[in-house]
């Protein structure tokens, strides 16, 4: 666990000594933290990447290696900063208005629900999802596992599936993190997938905080974090979160008129993390090259193509001197030229677009209404300024980008459709957001308050610290779905759950019952030592009459007459205080067929709960 | 504008949290048990394989190794499940490249769910029975 927290801190440390170097002189560090702390957490993961990276290519124990490189990197990065004069704190941001403060709340309170759901995403999936294992974890132990000599064992013929051209940004902050704590575990590579889930929700409200003020933020940071896809997303293990954490830090810093090697910084990893990266780096070097143009100013332009191609150095590296070509590219173009005359194509693609645009985020409301709502105050809408333009133009550009591939893929159409279109969109989904919150709310729009006093902010962190930690500790005592009852104390967590001979738990509002096939058993788990044994109270109920009898070993602890009616069974106090014990339950009279399903049912088990 | 933006950010509000409270039930709490048997199937497909890559190195197996399995070799493209068996079995056994072809490979891999079904495909030796059906061969002749 220390070794995590090190290499986790390294990780940060590096990338906020970096993002602090490349800050605007003038700007004051410490008032810009909520920007530099997720703008760290990205710039950390890329530049620590590309270390272990190059470690792995010269050695076959890249730890030591990557981690004195990161000690160099540092030391020169804090050593440049701390020459640094600090400025002043130059502006102070608005007094939060009433709103303010609820959308708050329910941000946090948002974001701990979030963050159980994330972990039990987790829990389902350790390895991630399909992509999370199949390719980037993939990817993460062959770089570990084979050596210096890893490109040459990933390029055999017969991992082609696995997409060995992908770039190396997550395959190689996993590996590292593997490599550092010495072990392959889950958790490292979920940790790193929901670091970027984190930085992301951050980012987003930090950079509308500064451009529109703590409302907008605000409801961008909900909206996000109110899409269901993001939230189960976050731990998955895939790339596409932390592509869309570039992508907007990217253009946010743009939008900020923030330094443009950072910017510049960022587009580089964008590509160094996932293929359509590239994509977004032409777009964004085309943007601002015209905009140059347009203003006379190339000085911004040269910086940012310069930090890009720093970013860029690996992933060019990688493509030309060790990866096979992209399937996507491999393939002849003149036959995919003429397939995209094909106007079924087109209305595949359109089809497929108009479903995911609505179900992408797994939503049970759609948000467009709600997000669309606060346009009919015309007045209050902002029309974009300077660099926010690029923003839709970007997100448009990306757009046409990811059409143009559906339509030239040499791959069955509606299969990569399928299996693709809803994380693009969820890629491109926080940029949308950030066009959304710059276009709807003028910072005069919603009410001012008055100037906080010290007990506001500590009544507003502790009634959300103690609200949060309920719902916690809610959704930590909800049974898992092969479990009839849990009861968490301080002294003992007892869990009852079923193991063989059931047909599995069933629910109805309060109601929580699961029928037997016949004899079955229930296991009963005392996980530390209880001063008391627990005592299991539940009803039996049968669509025919039978006898039921429970048994522990050898030990008869119930046997009645059961039928249609329910039947309380107390069983007080059970002969165990911790381990497992197993209850088998048997019956003398064989089952029954379930009225009008398929099931054979013998006795069911209702709504057990433990004392 | 002020009370339209208040109730529009409201309605937002409430509409991020309704969307998020069905999760509570659509992800369901992990297991409480001391040692719960995972419902992820790659989890599973690691634990039974988890004793070859001990064994391969045992052997000193190097390069390219066959991957055979009830579905014969030639079929298993057009089957996902079994497909899916050779993706987590390759990504178990990493850096060993699984070639799921199977024929001409001097090791192979059987990873059968059948009992006895196939688990001496022919040209193949068992070398090592590794549990659950999985065992470690070496071809035979030629």
């Amino acid at each position: 666990m220390t070794a995590h927290f090190v290499s986790f801190g390294s990780v940060v440390l590096l990338g906020v000594l970096l993002v602090a170097a490349l800050w605007p002189r003038e700007a004051s560090r410490r008032g810009d933290l909520p920007l530099i702390l997720p703008l760290g957490i990205l710039a950390g993961f890329g530049a620590t990447s590309v270390l272990f990276f190059a470690a792995s290519l010269l050695t076959a124990r890249p730890a030591p290696l990557c981690l004195a490189s990161e000690i160099a990197l540092s030391a020169g990065l804090a050593w440049g900063v701390s020459r640094r004069v600090p400025a002043p704190s130059a502006r102070s941001a608005p007094a939060p208005a009433t709103l303010d403060w609820v959308l708050a709340t329910v941000l946090v309170q948002a974001v701990a629900f979030a963050a159980v759901i994330a972990w039990r995403a987790y829990r389902a999936e350790p390895y991630g999802g399909w992509d999370g294992w199949a390719i980037w974890n993939l990817h993460a132990r062959f770089m570990l596992r084979a050596g210096p000599a890893w490109p040459h064992e990933l390029m055999a013929p017969q991992l082609s599936w696995s997409h060995p051209d992908y770039p190396w940004l997550v395959p190689a902050s996993v590996a590292r993190e593997w490599a550092w704590t010495g072990h392959e575990s889950a958790a490292a590579a979920a940790t790193i997938s929901a670091l970027f889930g984190a930085a992301l929700v951050a980012l987003l409200v930090a950079i509308m905080a500064r451009l529109r003020g703590s409302a907008a933020a605000l409801l961008a940071g909900l909206l996000l974090v109110g899409t269901p896809f993001f939230v189960t997303f976050s731990t998955n293990e895939h790339a596409d979160l932390p592509l869309a954490a570039y992508l907007l830090a990217t253009m946010g810093l743009l939008a900020l008129g923030r330094p443009a090697a950072l910017t510049g910084l960022c587009a580089g990893f964008a590509a160094w993390t996932k293929n359509e990266g590239l994509l977004f780096v032409l777009v964004v070097t085309v943007w601002l090259a015209w905009q140059a143009r347009t203003e006379k100013s190339w000085t911004g332009f040269r910086r940012f193509v310069i930090a890009a191609a720093i970013g860029l150095a690996p992933v060019a590296y990688f493509k030309l001197a060790l990866a096979p070509s992209n399937d996507l590219v491999a393939t002849p173009l003149a036959p995919r030229l003429l397939a995209a005359m094909d106007a079924g194509r087109h209305a595949t693609i359109f089809a497929a677009l108009w479903r995911d645009l609505r179900g992408f985020g797994e939503w049970t409301w759609l948000p467009y209404v709600a997000m669309a709502l606060p346009f009919g105050a015309w007045r209050a809408r902002r029309r974009l300024v300077g660099p926010e333009r690029g923003v839709p133009l970007v997100l448009g550009a990306m757009f046409v980008g990811y059409y143009g591939v559906y339509l030239l893929t040499p791959q069955d159409l509606a299969w990569h459709l399928e299996t693709s279109l809803v994380r693009l969109l969820l890629q491109l989904w926080p940029l949308a957001l950030l066009w959304w919150a710059l276009a709807v709310l003028s910072p005069a729009a919603l009410p001012a308050g008055g100037e906080p006093r010290r007990w506001t902010w500590a009544a507003f962190l502790g009634a959300n610290a103690i609200v949060g930690l309920a719902l916690v500790a809610s959704l930590s005592s909800q049974p898992a779905p092969d479990e009839l009852a849990l009861r968490r104390r301080m002294d003992a967590s007892v869990c009852v759950a079923i193991d063989e001979g059931w047909h599995g738990v069933e629910q109805q509002a309060r109601q929580r019952w699961a029928w037997s096939r016949g004899a079955a058993t229930l296991s009963v788990e005392v996980d530390r030592r209880a001063t008391t044994a627990p005592t299991l109270r539940f009803s039996l109920r049968s669509l025919a009459a039978r006898t039921v009898t429970i048994r522990m070993g050898e030990r008869t602890l119930w046997q009645g007459r059961v039928a249609e009616s329910y039947v309380p069974v107390t069983l007080a106090p059970l002969p165990i205080s911790a381990g497992t014990a197993t209850l088998a339950f048997t019956t003398d009279a064989p089952t029954t067929p379930e009225p009008g399903g398929p099931r054979q049912l013998a006795f069911a088990i209702y709504n057990v709960r433990i004392d | 504008m002020n009370r339209w933006g208040t109730f529009c950010g409201l309605l937002i509000a409430v509409v991020a949290g309704a969307n998020l409270a069905p999760l509570a039930g659509r992800m369901p709490a992990p297991s409480h048990r001391r040692a719960p048997r995972s419902s992820d199937v790659v989890v599973r497909q690691e634990q039974r394989l988890q004793r070859v890559p001990a064994a391969l190195r045992a052997h000193g197996v190097r390069g390219p190794i066959g991957y055979l399995t009830d579905v014969p070799p030639g079929e298993i493209a057009g089957d996902s499940a079994a497909m899916q068996e050779y993706f987590i079995a390759q990504f178990t056994l990493a850096p060993w490249v699984l070639e799921a072809k199977g024929i001409g490979c001097e090791w192979a891999i059987g990873n059968f769910r059948r009992p006895d079904a196939g688990r001496r495909p022919a040209g193949y030796a068992v070398i090592e029975d590794l549990g659950e059906g999985v065992v470690l061969l070496r071809r035979v002749g030629r």
